[in-house]
C-alpha cells in the first residue's frame, strides 16, 4: 500500500513548485497542531494535576486510577459497543439506500442524492434536538400509535435511553455511510456483473460474490467514519440519553470541566486515541488506509 | 480507478457528485457555486450594517460578564446599558463549579471582567489571588447591604474581594395537577425518590447538587464532608432509584422544556424556572424541603487581570441599586436582592411569598458549599450514570 | 433469473419495487425531524413540545434580529472562509508535492490523515492542553482557527489528491516544449486544470468548519460561533428561535444548491 509505485514524475518535466515549498505549510500545520499536541498529551498522562493546571512528574497514578475504578473501563466498553452497533445498523440501512440510488434510480438520481443530503445541511445539534418532540411522551410517535389504537397509554420507551441515543447517532451520521457506498456502487463495472450472469450466477450469488466484494472499500470507508464519529459522541448522549446519557467522550470532557483534572483527562483522551488506532490497524488488514480513503485498489 | 473527487462528507459529496452525474459544464457550475459562496459571505458580513454595534456604548466600554442567568436577564441589563452606555457581553453560564473552572483555564483571568459565583465556591479563588481587590469607595451602594450578608464579603489581608448582591434557594419544582400539594412528601426532597412518581422525575446532571440533595434526603449529617464509603452508599441508593428518573438536565432551557412538555412532573430546579413555567401557564409550584432547603448567596467579583476596572465598579455598584434589586426580585419571583433598599418595595405578604422571611420559618437551611472531595463526587456520579 | 442480460447482477422483478418502498421510508425517516422543526418554528409557544398553540412568525422575526445570533453567524461565516482559504491552499500544496515522487510519501500520507481519525472531543481537548501550556488565550482567531484548519486539511487534501494525481503531465510538457517557464506553466496550464477541484474542496472545508461544534466548544473562550450559540440556545436559554434558525439554514442551503444547479444547467 505504498504510494511510490503510482506517482512518478514524468520525463522531461518537473513540477513548478519546489518540493520543500509545497511541503512546508501543510507539514508545519500538522506538526504544530496535530503531532505536537498528541506528543504533549502523551507526556502529560504521566504528570500530576494541580489546581494551577499541570505539574511535571513521572507517575502512573492516572493509569492506575483508570484501571482501579470500574466505571472507566465500563464506559469505554459501552462507547465501543454503541459505536459498533450504530456502525452495523448504519451499514444495514445504508447499503440498500445506496444500491437504490446507484443501481435502481435512473432519472432523477441527482434529485435523489440532493434529497438525501438536504437534512444534513442544517446544524446537527438542532437535528438531534428535533427528535425530542417526536420521541417524547406527548411526542409525534406516541400520538400516532395512540391514534392508530396500537397503544392505550403513551409509552416512555422511545426517549431518554440507549435506544434514543442509538437512533440519534444513526440519524446524524447516516450520509457518512451512504455516500461512500453509493460511490463504489456507482463505479462498479456493469460488464463484471454481466459476466457473472453469463457464467450462470443468480442475482443473489452475483450480489454476494461480485458486488459486495467490489464495494468493500466503500463499505469500510463508511464504517470507519461512522465508527469514529459515534465513538467520540458527546452531544447525542447529553441531549437524548436521559439518566444513562453518558459515554466515554462525556467522561473525558468532565475532566476539563468541573473536576479540572487535566492530567487524568489527558490520560482518558490518550486511551481513547489508542483504541481508535487499534481499530484502524485492524481494519487496515483488509484494505489499506489508502484504499479506504482514496478508494483505490480493491 | 480514481474518480476526480474523493468523497468524505456530506456537502462536498453532494456537490461533486451532482457535477459528475449531470455531466454538465463543471466549470460553469463551480463558478456559480463559488460566486454564491462569496456573495453568501458578503451577505453574512453585510449583517454588520443591519445590526450595528452600539456606537455610543463602545465609547463607554464593554464588560464581559459570566453570571447566573437570573442576574443578567435582558430586562435587568437593558436599563443599565441605557443609563451608563456600558455594554455587557454575556458569556454562557453553566454552573457554579464551571465558573471556577473557567477562571482557572489559561487566560481565564483576562477573559472576563465580572463573574458571579456562590460565596463558598469563591473562597479558593480569593485565597489563590486570582481576583481583583475591590475599592469599596467606588461602590457606594455597599452601605445599603443587608448586614446578614456582610460575611459574604470575602477578604484577604484586610482587602475585600467579593460583593454579595442576591440570595436564594433551590428546591423541588412539581406539577400540582399531577402531584397533589397536600401530599406531605411534596414538602421534602423525598418527592424525587417516591416510587409513585417513577419515571416522572428529573435531576440535574451535576454531580455536586444531585449527590448533595440525595445526601440531605437520606439524612446525612455532613454531606459536604462525605468520604468514599459514604458516597458509595449514596450512589447505591441513587442507582436503586434509577428507573425513577426520566431525564437529567444540564441547562435552564432543558429543565423548563422537561416540565412544560410533560416529560417530568417533579425535578430539582431553580426558582427562576418555576416563575418562567408559571408565566407559560404551567401549574408548577416549588416546595420548602424539610430535609434541608438549599440556600446560597451570589457574590460578584472581578478576575485580577480585567482591563476595565472603572466599568467593573459601575456595574458592581449597580447590582446593589434599588432599581436593579426590585427588578431582579420581581422578574425572578423569589431570588432576592441583598440590598436593604428593596425591602420597602414589598408588603409583608409579598415578602412572605417571595421567601424573604425564610430565616424565620424554622426550616432546616443548608448552605450550598464545595464538597471536600469533588473528584470522588464526579466519579461517583459517572458511576450512577453508567449503571 | 430469466438470463435477460439487462437485469444481470440485479435483483429480480420484485427487487426494485421493494427498494423503492425502502427508499421512500428512508426519506421519511430523514425528513420527519426537519418537518417537526419547521412546525415548531411557527408555533406560538416558547416551549418546543406538543400540544401546539397557534401560528406565529415571531420566532423568525427574533432570529433575524437577535444581535448575538447575528454576530455569531458572522463569526462562523468569516471563520469558515478563512479556514477554507488556508486549509485548501495547504492541501493543494501538499497534493502537488506528491507529484514529485519523494521518499517517505507513505509516512506523509498517513500523517495527513491523523486529524481525520482523532475523535473530535479528543482533538479539542488535546489542543486545549497545548494552548494552555503555551499560555495562549482562547479565542476564535487564536485557538479555534488552527483547530479548524487542522481538522479540514485532510478532507481538502483527500478531495484534491485524486484530481491532481490524475493530471496528464503531457499538457504541461507541451507547454514547456513551447517555451513556457515552469512557473508560467503552473499558472496557465496546471492551475486552471485544478481550479474547479479547488472550489469544491474550499466549499467542503467551509461547510465542515461552519458546522463544527465540539472542538470549538473547548477552544472558543468567551466568544461564540453559530454552533456554540445554538448549543446555548438549546440547553441554556429558552430560545424557540432555534427552530426558525434551523429552517432558515436549510432554506439558504437549498437556494444555494438550486441556484448552483440552475447555473450548471445553463
Amino acid at each position: 500500500m505504498k504510494p511510490e509505485a503510482r506517482v512518478s514524475a514524468p520525463r522531461g518535466w518537473s513540477p513548478a513548485l519546489p518540493l520543500w515549498f509545497s511541503m512546508t505549510p501543510g507539514l508545519a500545520i500538522l506538526a504544530a497542531f496535530s503531532l505536537l499536541p498528541l506528543v504533549l498529551v502523551g507526556v502529560f498522562t504521566f504528570w500530576r494535576s494541580s489546581l494551577a493546571g499541570l505539574e511535571p512528574a513521572f507517575t502512573l497514578d492516572n493509569y492506575r486510577r483508570f484501571l482501579e475504578s470500574p466505571v472507566y473501563v465500563r464506559l469505554l466498553l459501552k462507547s465501543l459497543r454503541t459505536a459498533v452497533t450504530v456502525t452495523s445498523l448504519s451499514l444495514l440501512m445504508s447499503y440498500p439506500m445506496a444500491y437504490f440510488l446507484a443501481r435502481i434510480l435512473q432519472r432523477g438520481r441527482v434529485i435523489g442524492i440532493i434529497l438525501l443530503m438536504l437534512p444534513f445541511w442544517t446544524s446537527y445539534l438542532v437535528r438531534t434536538f428535533g427528535w425530542l418532540p417526536i420521541l417524547g411522551r406527548r411526542g409525534l410517535l406516541n400520538q400516532l400509535l395512540l391514534g392508530l389504537g396500537a397503544i392505550h397509554q403513551p409509552l416512555d420507551v422511545f426517549l431518554y435511553n440507549e435506544f434514543s441515543v442509538h437512533l440519534g447517532l444513526l440519524y446524524v451520521y447516516l450520509p457518512f455511510m451512504t455516500i461512500p457506498i453509493f460511490l463504489s456502487l456507482d463505479r462498479l463495472d456493469q460488464t463484471l456483473l454481466d459476466a457473472a450472469a453469463d457464467l450462470g450466477a443468480g442475482p443473489m450469488t452475483t450480489f454476494w460474490r461480485v458486488t459486495v466484494p467490489l464495494t468493500l472499500p466503500g463499505i469500510l470507508g463508511g464504517c470507519l467514519m461512522v465508527f469514529l464519529l459515534a465513538f467520540g459522541a458527546y452531544v447525542t448522549p447529553a441531549l437524548l440519553g436521559g439518566p444513562s446519557g453518558i459515554l466515554f467522550g462525556n467522561l473525558v470532557a468532565y475532566q476539563f470541566g468541573p473536576t479540572n483534572n487535566w492530567a487524568f483527562g489527558a490520560t482518558l483522551a490518550f486511551i481513547m486515541l489508542a483504541v481508535v488506532v487499534a481499530v484502524l490497524l485492524l481494519s487496515s488488514r483488509w484494505v489499506g488506509l489508502r484504499g479506504i480513503f482514496l478508494r483505490e485498489g480493491s | 480507478m480514481t474518480k476526480p473527487i474523493d468523497v468524505r462528507k456530506e456537502r462536498g459529496d453532494a456537490m461533486t457528485k451532482r457535477i459528475d452525474h449531470t455531466q454538465l459544464g463543471r466549470r460553469a457550475f463551480l463558478r456559480g457555486a463559488g460566486a454564491l459562496a462569496v456573495s453568501g459571505a458578503a451577505l453574512g458580513l453585510g449583517y454588520e450594517g443591519v445590526a450595528p454595534r452600539r456606537a455610543a456604548a463602545a465609547s463607554a466600554g464593554t464588560l464581559t460578564v459570566l453570571m447566573g442567568p437570573s442576574a443578567v436577564r435582558p430586562e435587568l441589563v437593558a436599563p443599565f446599558e441605557e443609563k451608563t452606555g456600558i455594554k455587557l457581553n454575556i458569556a454562557p453560564y453553566v454552573s457554579p463549579t464551571d465558573v471556577v473552572t473557567k477562571l482557572m483555564v489559561p487566560g481565564g483571568t483576562r477573559a472576563y471582567d465580572v463573574m458571579g459565583g456562590l460565596t463558598d465556591f469563591t473562597t479558593p479563588l480569593v485565597e489563590k489571588g486570582l481576583l481583583l481587590p475591590l475599592d469599596m469607595s467606588k461602590i457606594p451602594n455597599v452601605q445599603y447591604l443587608n448586614p446578614l450578608f456582610k460575611q459574604d464579603i470575602l477578604t484577604r489581608d484586610g482587602r475585600p474581594y467579593t460583593l454579595p448582591f442576591y440570595w436564594g434557594y433551590d428546591s423541588v419544582l412539581f406539577n400540582t395537577t399531577k402531584i397533589p400539594e397536600n401530599d406531605p412528601v411534596t414538602q421534602s426532597w423525598g418527592v424525587l425518590f417516591d416510587d409513585r412518581y417513577k419515571g416522572k422525575v428529573a435531576l440535574r446532571d451535576d454531580a455536586h447538587q444531585s449527590i448533595l440533595i440525595t445526601a440531605l434526603h437520606l439524612g446525612h449529617r455532613d454531606p459536604l464532608g462525605m468520604d468514599r464509603s459514604d458516597l458509595k452508599e449514596i450512589i447505591r441508593f441513587l442507582i436503586s432509584k434509577k428507573s425513577n428518573f426520566r431525564a437529567l438536565w444540564t441547562g435552564f432551557a432543558q429543565a423548563v422544556n422537561l416540565m412544560a412538555s410533560g416529560e417530568v412532573w417533579a425535578m430539582y430546579g431553580w426558582i427562576l424556572m418555576r416563575t418562567t413555567l408559571q408565566r407559560q401557564g404551567q401549574p408548577v409550584a416549588n416546595n420548602w424541603p424539610k430535609d434541608g432547603v438549599i440556600v446560597w448567596t451570589q457574590v460578584a467579583f472581578a478576575p485580577k487581570d480585567t482591563a476595565a476596572v472603572p466599568q467593573v465598579n459601575v456595574w458592581l455598584n449597580y447590582l446593589l441599586t434599588k432599581e436593579y434589586g426590585v427588578a431582579l426580585t420581581k422578574v425572578n419571583g423569589g431570588i432576592l436582592s441583598c440590598s436593604r433598599l428593596v425591602e420597602t418595595e414589598f408588603s409583608k405578604a409579598e415578602m412572605h411569598q417571595l421567601g424573604y422571611d425564610l430565616n424565620e420559618r424554622r426550616l432546616n437551611l443548608f448552605r450550598l458549599g464545595l464538597p471536600k472531595h469533588l473528584d470522588q463526587w464526579l466519579e461517583a456520579w459517572a458511576e450512577f450514570k453508567s449503571a | 433469473m430469466s438470463g435477460d442480460g439487462k437485469v444481470s447482477g440485479r435483483f429480480p422483478g420484485w427487487g426494485p419495487v421493494l427498494l423503492w418502498g425502502y427508499a421512500l421510508t428512508m426519506y421519511i425517516f430523514l425528513y420527519v425531524p426537519i418537518l417537526i422543526l419547521g412546525i415548531f418554528s411557527v408555533n406560538n409557544s416558547a416551549i418546543v413540545a406538543f400540544p401546539l398553540s397557534g401560528f406565529t412568525l415571531r420566532w423568525y422575526r427574533s432570529a433575524l434580529t437577535d444581535p448575538v445570533l447575528l454576530s455569531s453567524f458572522r463569526q462562523s461565516v468569516s471563520l469558515g472562509i478563512v479556514t477554507a482559504l488556508i486549509s485548501t491552499s495547504a492541501a493543494l500544496l501538499l497534493a502537488l508535492a506528491f507529484r514529485h515522487g519523494f521518499r517517505g510519501q507513505g509516512v506523509v500520507f498517513h500523517l495527513i490523515l491523523v486529524p481525520l481519525i482523532i475523535p473530535g472531543i479528543v482533538s479539542g481537548i488535546v489542543l486545549l492542553v497545548l494552548f494552555g501550556v503555551l499560555g495562549i488565550d482562547l479565542s476564535v482567531w487564536r485557538t479555534v482557527l488552527p483547530a479548524h484548519i487542522t481538522y479540514t486539511l485532510p478532507f481538502a487534501f483527500l478531495s484534491l489528491y485524486p484530481r491532481i494525481h490524475g493530471l496528464d503531465p503531457s499538457l504541461e510538457e507541451a507547454a514547456m516544449d513551447l517555451g513556457a517557464e515552469r512557473w508560467e506553466t503552473f499558472r496557465r496550464v496546471t492551475f486552471p486544470l485544478i481550479r474547479p477541484g479547488l472550489v469544491a474542496a474550499g466549499l467542503f472545508a467551509f461547510s465542515l468548519s461552519f458546522d463544527e461544534f465540539i472542538r470549538t466548544y473547548f477552544l472558543v473562550g468567551t466568544q461564540r460561533t453559530l454552533p456554540v450559540h445554538v448549543w446555548t440556545m438549546l440547553v441554556e436559554t429558552l430560545s424557540p428561535e432555534v427552530t426558525a434558525l434551523a429552517v432558515l439554514i436549510v432554506v439558504i442551503s437549498v437556494s444555494c444548491s438550486l441556484t448552483g444547479f440552475v447555473f450548471a444547467r445553463r
